[in-house]
């Protein structure tokens, strides 16, 4: 009676969380009753010899072919499924106390006494108890799925969630967040960014959509930021929250600023009164106050002059990110959302155009060296090359969701910080550093989209952000992404392809972008993606026709109507026949077109075609190039 | 740079093809270079000589359904004309 539960077990074990450990559970419960039945049977059986019948021992083994997890497409958890075996469950609890009862009759009967009818009993307590474990879960998973499937996430937590290792600490720690905890909220995100667990994302999910509103709009009003920040969370909880810390930092920030700076004039002119005094006083207290005054007030002004600063620099970011979010909604592009906000030093962000959680086809840009939240909006910059990328993927396939992100959530190298360990782009330290936090938000992406819809998931890293990207693929081997795209790339922190363990790796590369060969001279991030021996994909970037010592090509991927930006997209888009693999070989001799044999324009015989107009972006400026 | 591009619509699905090889014919007989094409011959590039322009050819929609976009574009040049050298750099 317990071989359809196991049976359905079997097929749902992978999913991960606490389902092994129940799956487990099951399997050696059913084998202890299995066994006793079989025990049992013996002993009547030996009974019966024993008065001289004849005894035929049953067989009470039956065999369920059990593959070794296996984790594929997740196409969603049958509920119906897991209903039938929880009402599986509930029988088995009330059948085999029954049976055990009466096994017990029948044993005594033959004067017979046997530990299998406490095995029987036992394993009917346990079924039972489980049983009620597993509806009261099912019954919460329900009022909150409208539709028939859930997440993999919920098949992992939210309904096994009593099973789950390690339960104990981040159950703790969510409870108390849910209760309006602000360090648990910070301790969890702490534990997000080491990056160590990859199903913290997915227990978060679980954690938001369990929680009651009341709960979930506290933590909105109340701590915007940090919840914002959290991996798993829908995206639209997301883009919520940190719309609303963006507006509170804009609130405050104007307002401080403008309090400085007047303080700061303040002081000034008590500065200026204080050296006047100076000169003209004779007075010895005041001569020898004046200098202790004079001190105070410069101190005053450096404290506030370095607050100042840090203020601009805030509201700068501000701005850089109002402008981002300003492409969306706009060019026929969706609405843009806010996935992450973080102001203050380089700054984080993370804006996708269309909804991550809805989309057939995700593409996570990362960029490299010289990227900081401030300037993150400017034109041909982060956010906008995300854009454009949401607009080439779009056109292609418009029976498809598209969602676009532009992901700065880790501290890229910057050229100022050239010799510093940390921060310079010769090294891979920032690579190392960064790779937890992608790996972590592409872990969210995973556990927060709609199960129903399958998904097809690009991560595309440009210069050091091909080796962030690289560095992060080998911390979660087989499940970090469907596919990668490598453009400008300095090296990835991999030898080979196959260290990567992705599945599609593409490079990309234009031929007069200096960055893509630095791999040959600094070995530091590791060999060229687009030698050979490196093993990946390569695709067609043509040539911008700019200078190499310019460094333009280097930007070159996103050009307007750019055969680049087409391959990224048909890449994106799944549609590998549809990409320009190399260039032709140019033809060696001059051709004279041969005298044309009709009439010199373009003629579709057979056909009525009607070329229309399809809108195109006004005459733009040529691209300046935005950070490497 | 300025760009152009049209949709060739009311090409029925089997003649797609076709169209393209017709486009890519026209153009090498033009002089044009084909700088790349996919491997199921549907996206083409090409440079325009001697103006150096960018020449494409791409479908858009699902497999069963696609539309041609045909597309121009120039590089760096100034619309207006080459400007007076201006005194900031």
């Amino acid at each position: 009676m317990l071989d359809a539960c196991a049976r359905c077990m079997a097929a749902h074990a992978w999913v991960g969380g606490g389902a092994p450990k129940f799956n487990e559970a099951l399997a050696t419960r059913r084998t202890a009753l299995q066994a006793a039945f079989a025990e049992a049977a013996q002993e009547i059986a030996q009974r019966i010899r024993r008065l001289g019948g004849q005894a035929h021992v049953p067989s009470f083994s039956t065999s369920i072919s059990v593959m070794a997890p296996v984790p594929g497409a997740f196409s969603g958890m049958d509920i119906a499924a897991m209903t039938r075996m929880v009402a599986d469950l509930q029988r088995a609890g009330q059948e085999l106390p029954r049976a055990g009862q009466r096994l017990g009759a029948e044993l005594s009967a033959l004067c017979v006494s046997s530990p299998s009818v406490r095995q029987v009993l036992d394993t009917g307590a346990w079924a039972d108890e489980q049983a009620r474990d597993l509806r009261q879960r099912l019954t919460t998973i329900q009022q909150t799925h409208d539709v028939g499937t859930a997440s993999k996430a919920t098949a992992a937590f939210g309904l096994f969630g009593g099973h789950a290792p390690a339960s104990g600490e981040i159950n703790r720690l969510t409870t108390a967040a849910g209760k309006g905890d602000v360090t648990a909220l910070k301790t969890l995100k702490d534990l997000q960014d080491t990056g160590e667990d990859a199903t913290l994302a997915g227990r978060l999910t679980v954690w938001w959509r369990e929680l009651d509103k009341t709960a979930q709009d506290q933590l909105i009003a109340t701590s915007p930021g940090l919840l914002g920040a959290l991996n798993g969370l829908p995206a639209t909880v997301r883009d919520q929250a940190n719309r609303k810390h963006l507006a509170d930092q804009k609130a405050t920030l104007g307002p401080e600023l403008e309090r400085l700076r007047a303080s700061s004039a303040e002081l000034k002119k008590t500065l200026k009164s204080l050296v006047e005094q100076e000169g003209s006083t004779r007075d010895p207290r005041q001569i020898s106050a004046n200098p202790v005054q004079r001190a105070q007030a410069l101190q005053a002004l450096g404290k506030n002059a370095a607050a100042i600063k840090d203020l601009e620099l805030k509201l700068r970011q501000v701005t850089s990110v109002e402008k981002s979010l300003a492409l969306g909604g706009q060019n026929g592009r969706p609405p843009a959302m806010l996935l992450q906000l973080e102001l203050g030093g380089l700054g984080k962000t993370a804006v996708s155009f269309g909804n991550p959680d809805e989309a057939d086809n995700i593409a996570v840009y990362v960029p490299g060296t010289g990227t900081k939240l401030d300037g993150f909006g400017d034109s041909n910059s982060d956010a906008h090359r995300a854009a454009v990328t949401w607009d080439q993927a779009n056109e292609f396939r418009r029976d498809k969701k598209t969602a676009s992100i532009a992901w700065l959530g880790y501290a890229a190298p910057q050229w100022e910080s050239f010799l510093e360990m940390e921060g310079t782009p010769a090294l891979d330290f920032a690579a190392t550093n960064g790779a937890p936090l992608l790996a972590s938000f592409t872990d969210g992406l995973r556990a927060s989209h709609d199960a129903a819809s399958g998904v097809r998931f690009t991560v595309l890293g440009h210069s050091y952000g091909s080796t962030t990207v690289g560095a992060a693929a080998q911390k979660r081997p087989g499940a970090f992404a469907d596919q990668l795209i490598f453009v400008g790339s300095p090296g990835v922190t991999a030898k080979e392809v196959k260290d990567l363990k992705v599945g599609s790796v593409w490079v990309g590369e234009a031929p007069n972008d200096p960055v893509g060969d630095i791999g040959s001279v600094v070995p530091a991030l590791g060999p060229d993606p687009s030698s050979g021996v490196f093993g990946a994909q390569t695709f067609y970037v043509p040539d911008s026709g700019d200078s190499v010592v310019s460094f333009k090509g280097h930007s070159s991927y996103w050009g307007d109507n750019s055969k680049s930006l087409s391959n990224i997209a048909h890449i994106i888009n799944g549609d590998y026949g549809s990409v320009i693999l190399h260039a032709e070989p140019f033809p060696s001799s001059t051709v004279t077109p041969p005298p044309p044999t009709g009439p010199p324009s373009l003629s579709l015989k057979g056909s009525s075609a009607l070329p229309t107009e399809r809108p195109s972006p006004h005459p733009q400026p040529s691209p300046v190039p935005a950070g490497e | 740079m300025i760009n152009r591009s049209y949709y060739l619509e009311g090409i029925s699905q089997d003649r797609v093809l076709e169209v393209v090889k017709q486009v890519k014919q026209y153009w090498e007989r033009q002089g044009h270079y084909i700088e790349g094409v996919s491997p199921n011959g549907l996206n083409i590039s090409g440079r325009s000589k001697p103006d150096d322009f960018l020449l494409s050819l791409a479908p858009t929609g699902p497999e069963n359904n696609i539309v041609l976009s045909l597309g121009v574009s120039s590089y760096c040049i100034w619309p207006n004309g080459t400007p007076e050298p201006s005194s900031s750099s």
